[in-house]
């Protein structure tokens, strides 16, 4: 990550953030006395977002992407660490600051079934948002964001419901909704998965131009880096709840350093039936959060592991700009400064 | 040659609705040969799913095959009864795995049970012999034999579509479809998941017709391809040629708007505009609307699907331009890793 100029405060920043969700333990449990694991679905996570700046979040299903986001957005409190707002902690914020932050900030969620009102109508979906925010009203604000997302003409939707929308023009619905307060963050889950190709294709493009027209900043979520690697400028790989690389969209597409980065490179299909591209030597899926054991929490599935991936990597900066947390990538009397690598939320357990 | 194992013959079919029928495929001829892989791939509403559920007796219940024949080792069947279907079809001949499948398991019954009920309706297996099979397919779809017992819920998404797999493949069918298996996925789950259906296409006689949107898996999994559009089928032949001389507008339009890997700074194209709600008869050919190259012929009649070259086997493609698409095709912007003009890059 670039370093930040003293005078400019990223827009978003997260330090050693934690999301833990403690299991209330069965009866037999109490009765025993034993007390569960927690979940740690979000754990140590890192990283500062500038104005205008495209960051992916990437990992497979449960890594902990959308809690992530959830806890970034104040839906869930965080267990451990710290959300800055340019610069504010939420911790600190006052009800305006509140009320500031979730005009802002953004989320796109996820599932596009669940995220609208089965009730509402396009229109009424659209409203909403600005009689929250207290933003005047008009039909041209609301036709905008429906041209915006290419819902044209957007008489044709206006009154449909939720189940009158295909899956595509639901997402599109969602994204509408996100854009029409004027947010200066979007955090995007997984937005174009239930898109085919070319609507993705319009939509990543969509994303990126608002980007820039707005001055938005974006973290954008995605199991697939091919989708991602148009808009992204930084990548963050995710694996159970822990960042295990971070670099330049480039970088990570061209050397990845960690073993499940490469991994997550070799499943990615490729449009040509003379490629032959070896399917994924990855087997099973990862353990259970709730059992997680000490050391690489990508041990029992890496291809490269060694004895002395049972204690926990540090993160290190294995190119420039590029912060990877494996063994394979310093020696164990290694003692490289890591102070970049503490801004990465790279220390060890 | 052989007796293709499936065949459409220019079946049309139409959904009665308020505003009158709509066509949700028009005219659409291809075939399966036995023992091979072949992928349906098309936009979201183009059809696919339409196509396939008519083939097991599964459309909705206002829908309806109004014209051709769907020919299953060359018998007609788009007439077959609900019995028929049963006795002859489902499971033992074509299995099917539906979009959305992960909700196809019933949440009540444990996953064994399943595949024992199937087998008592569907075939002569004892109780013992039949969960003894469904071991074994729990061994090749990687999913541990001991888990047999389990709930539904007790798998994760990508365990789930194995197990449905297994299933599928529990009476050694002679067809599997499987629509959209693993658009739900991750990239991981999904490769673990083909990982498992090379290793059925090398180990059985099975044939697959995999439908899907993502022409990335098709090319990588399956010999065959046909693309549809606007219910029409506009191409269809062999992976390689439609990699190589893709001859349709729209597949040429289709195989340049896919994202690839290995070229990261490629500027993806954009289809622009949407298939066609086809209501009524359809008379026009249904990419007109977005065709870069669209003539005054092409609103006035679907056109037929042809042959495209004397080498090329099999391969069709119905366009009336077919014979300047390759021509016309030099017109776009040159992408990285694509061939211009449609000769093969060997
Ligand atoms: N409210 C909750 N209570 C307990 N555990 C939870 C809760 N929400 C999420 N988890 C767990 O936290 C982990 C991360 O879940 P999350 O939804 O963030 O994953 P994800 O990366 O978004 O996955 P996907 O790609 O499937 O959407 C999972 O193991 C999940 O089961
Ligand atoms: N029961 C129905 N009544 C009326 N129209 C229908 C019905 N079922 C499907 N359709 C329409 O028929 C067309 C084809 O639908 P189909 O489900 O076959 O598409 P698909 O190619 O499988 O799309 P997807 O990729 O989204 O699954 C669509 O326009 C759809 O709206
Ligand atoms: S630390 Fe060890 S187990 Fe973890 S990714 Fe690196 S080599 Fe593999
Ligand atoms: S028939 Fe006409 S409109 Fe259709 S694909 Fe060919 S040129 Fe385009
Ligand atoms: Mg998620
Ligand atoms: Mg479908």
């Amino acid at each position: 990550m670039e370093v930040n100029p003293m005078n400019e405060t990223p827009v978003l920043e997260i330090r050693n953030l934690e999301k833990y969700f403690t299991r209330k333990g069965g009866f037999l449990d109490s009765l025993f006395g034993s007390s569960k694991e927690p979940i740690r679905a979000v754990d140590d996570v890192s990283l500062a977002l500038d104005q205008n700046e495209v960051q992916g979040i990437i990992g497979e299903s449960g890594c902990g992407k959308s809690t992530l986001l959830k806890t970034v957005i104040g839906l869930t409190d965080p267990t451990g660490g710290d959300i800055f707002y340019k610069g504010k902690p939420l911790s600190e914020f006052s009800k305006r600051d509140w009320k500031e932050f979730r005009k802002n900030v953004q989320i796109i969620f996820q599932n596009p079934f669940e995220s609208l009102d089965p009730k509402f109508t396009v229109r009424e979906s659209l409203i909403e948002p600005l009689k929250i925010h207290d933003i005047e009203y008009s039909e041209e604000r609301i036709h905008d964001a429906l041209d915006r997302v290419q819902l044209n003409p957007p008489q044709k939707y206006l009154d449909r419901l939720p189940k009158q929308l295909s899956g595509g023009e639901k997402q599109r619905v969602s994204i509408a909704r996100a854009i029409i307060v004027e947010p200066d963050v979007i955090l995007a889950d997984e937005p174009v998965s239930m898109l085919d190709v070319s609507t993705q294709a319009a939509i990543l493009r969509l994303l990126s131009d608002l980007t820039e027209e707005l001055g938005l900043s974006m973290l954008y979520i995605s199991h697939d880096l091919s989708t991602v690697s148009d808009i992204c400028d930084l990548i963050h790989v995710m694996y159970l709840g822990r960042v295990v690389e971070t670099a330049p969209t480039n970088q990570i597409l061209g050397q990845p350093r960690h073993p499940y980065s490469q991994a997550l490179i070799d499943a990615i299909p490729i449009p040509d039936p003379f490629s032959d591209r070896p399917r994924t030597a990855l087997d099973g899926s990862p353990p259970s959060p709730e059992e997680l054991e000490a050391g690489c929490r990508f041990k029992d599935r890496c291809p490269e592991r060694m004895p002395r991936c049972d204690t926990a990597p540090k993160k290190v900066e294995t190119d420039p700009d590029q912060f990877t947390a494996c063994h394979l990538h310093y020696e164990e009397s290694d003692s490289r400064p890591n102070t970049e690598a503490a801004l990465q939320g790279g220390n060890t357990q | 040659m052989t007796e293709p194992l499936l065949e459409f013959r220019d079946v049309t079919i139409q959904y009665q609705t308020n505003r009158g029928p709509v066509t949700a495929v028009s005219g659409a001829s291809f075939s399966i040969e036995p023992g091979e892989f072949s992928g349906l791939v098309g936009e979201s509403g183009s059809g696919k799913s339409t196509l396939v559920k008519s083939v097991i007796g599964g459309l909705d219940s206002n829908g309806e095959v109004t014209a051709g024949k769907i020919l299953y080792k060359g018998e007609e069947i788009q007439d077959y009864t609900e019995e028929e279907l049963n006795e002859k079809i489902r499971w033992k001949e074509i299995s099917y795995i539906p979009q959305s499948s992960m909700n196809s398991l019933d949440p009540l019954q444990r996953v064994s049970e399943q595949a024992v009920e199937i087998a008592s309706v569907h075939s002569d297996l004892s109780k013992s012999e039949a969960l003894e099979r469904f071991k074994e397919l729990f061994e090749i779809v990687g999913l541990s034999p001991d888990r047999i017992d389990d709930y539904p819920h007790q798998f994760s998404g990508g365990m789930q579509q194995r197990a449905i797999t297994a299933l599928a493949l529990f009476l050694d069918p002679a067809l599997i479809i499987a629509d959209e298996p693993t658009t739900a996925l991750d990239v991981i789950m999904q490769d673990q998941i083909f990982k498992y259906l090379d290793r059925v296409k090398a180990n059985t006689d099975t044939s697959m017709l995999l439908i899907t949107h993502d022409i990335s898996v098709v090319f990588e999994s399956c010999e065959q391809i046909a693309v549809l559009h606007g219910g029409q089928v506009c191409e269809s032949g062999s992976v390689e040629d439609i990699y190589r001389n893709p001859t349709h507008p729209y597949s040429i339009l289709l195989q340049r708007a896919f994202p690839d890997i290995r070229y990261p700074d490629r500027k993806l194209e954009i289809i622009e505009g949407h298939p066609p709600e086809q209501l009524g008869e359809v008379t026009e050919c249904s990419f007109v609307e977005r065709c870069p190259w669209a003539v005054d012929a092409c609103y006035e009649n679907a056109p037929p699907l042809e042959n495209v070259s004397e080498s090329e086997q099999n391969h069709q493609s119905a366009c009336f331009r077919n014979d300047e698409t390759h021509a016309l095709k030099g017109e776009l912007t040159e992408l990285a890793g694509l061939t211009d003009g449609g000769e093969p890059n060997e």
